[in-house]
């Protein structure tokens, strides 16, 4: 009940009881009670919204942390997410075979990362050696992780290859490599490469076809490593723990 | 104040501080997402189009044969437009009998916006002179202060893809903003 309707009970029972009370009296009994009653009504008022002000302010300060810390995450990701998907107009690129072929007709950029999780060598065969190599290897599997920039072409890269490594350090790479994930995958079945005679750097390039739910796509992927200077390991074998991929997707028509 | 009108204050007010705060936090992010990506790294796909050359000296030391200060210009299309433009590139090239490479050299992009200039580029070309790769980072002048280009070039086929006019060069890569 609020004061209003408290001092409108107050005027029926005046009006009720007029003839019988005494008015002045009723009036000194009662005056000193009704400020103090209002002052109380204040300070709960005031309590109350303070309250709701700081639990509000508690409240909001929790939930704005949280999404700065998620946000803070997304930002620390070595790559990252293209969220429109949309093929860039203008322009135009070729293919591994030369063909030209239009940007407006629906290449998608893509780039990211990849990181070496495994080399398997069961199977590895040390063919005979061609005169232009000191070492070869054959059938050797590396595992990667990739982390695009397209989330169709994250997952885990299968790459069996053929390392053919000269004199200086320098090294031509052939192989065949598998990426999958949980809506497809994409097989390219001639992956080529070479290693500078330095040993430090990699490069590579392949073409893959989709399947699963890529059907209908084709994607070509360049491939750039480099390793720390004065590493002990061979540079060839195997390529780089990490690498900058790069590439783009357009239809398979 | 009774209970339904002290929720509603609460939700009201809770609702707009974790906004505000929430639109402070991310402002700088949502902003910078054109372009599509999160951290500010742009890919682009692209294609140079060889249109001259002058050619390098030689000298042949052993098993090599050494190409040095080679020049070709080029034509630049990409999806991205701060790529597009002109290239001029200086080149070396060390040749093995199997026609396998290493090559390095400088390069820079013109467009009416600003350059990329790359000190020094690096390569490498396959056996018989089939695949040959570079990988080339720019610094931006002019509107491009501030960034930096990262390409890698695919040529199918080299000799005849370095052969003006050609169009058979890849190029993919990305331009990313420098902290």
């Amino acid at each position: 009940m609020n004061e209003r309707e408290t001092d409108m009970l107050l005027s029926d029972l005046f009006k009720r009881n007029a003839p019988y009370v005494d008015e002045a009296a009723l009036c000194e009994r009662i005056d000193d009670r009704l400020p103090r009653r209002r002052r109380r009504r204040r300070r709960a008022r005031t309590a109350r919204t303070v309250a709701v002000v700081f639990a509000s302010i508690v409240l909001a300060g929790g939930v704005a942390y949280g999404a700065y810390e998620t946000v803070t995450y997304l930002q620390g990701r070595p790559a990252l997410v293209i969220t429109d998907s949309i093929p860039p107009a203008g322009g135009t690129a070729t293919s591994g075979t030369g063909a030209a072929t239009s940007v407006a007709a629906g290449l998608v950029p893509v780039m990211g990362t990849a990181t070496l999780e495994q080399v398997k060598n069961e199977g590895v065969t040390s063919p005979a050696i061609d005169i232009n190599y000191t070492t070869q290897i054959s059938g050797r599997v590396l595992v990667y992780e990739l982390d695009m920039s397209q989330s169709g072409i994250s997952g885990t890269l299968e790459i069996t290859a053929d390392f053919g490594v000269r004199a200086d350090g320098s090294a031509e790479i052939q192989g065949s490599w598998v990426l999958s994930n949980d809506q497809g995958t994409w097989k390219c079945a001639s992956w080529e490469g070479v290693v500078t005679a330095d040993g430090l750097e990699q490069f590579s390039f392949g073409e893959a076809l989709g399947f699963g739910g890529y059907d209908g796509l084709r994607l070509y992927l360049l491939w750039h490593s480099t390793q720390v200077s004065g590493s002990t390991t061979p540079a060839a074998v195997p390529p780089a723990t990490s690498g900058s991929i790069t590439g783009w997707i357009q239809s398979a028509d | 104040m009774s209970g339904a009108k002290t929720t509603y204050v609460l939700i009201t007010a809770f609702l707009l501080l974790a906004g505000a705060l929430a639109w402070a936090g991310c402002g700088d992010q949502a902003s910078s997402t054109e372009g599509a990506v999160l951290s500010g790294l742009e890919p682009f796909v692209g294609n140079a189009m060889y249109t001259g050359a002058q050619e390098p000296t030689e000298t042949v030391v052993g098993d090599v044969t050494q190409y040095r200060d080679g020049k070709l210009t080029a034509t630049v299309e990409a999806s991205d437009p701060r790529v597009s433009g002109t290239i001029e590139v200086t080149f070396n090239l060390d040749l093995r009998s199997d026609q396998s490479a290493t090559l390095w050299g400088s390069s820079v992009i013109t467009n009416d916006k600003g350059s990329w200039v790359c000190d020094r580029w690096t390569g490498a070309v396959s056996s018989g002179y089939v695949d040959q790769y570079i990988f080339n980072q720019a610094q931006g002048t002019g509107e491009y202060e501030g960034y930096t280009l990262r390409v890698l070039e695919h040529m199918y086929d080299a000799y005849e893809a370095m052969e003006p006019p050609s169009s058979r060069s890849a190029w993919t890569g990305w331009i990313e903003k420098m902290e």
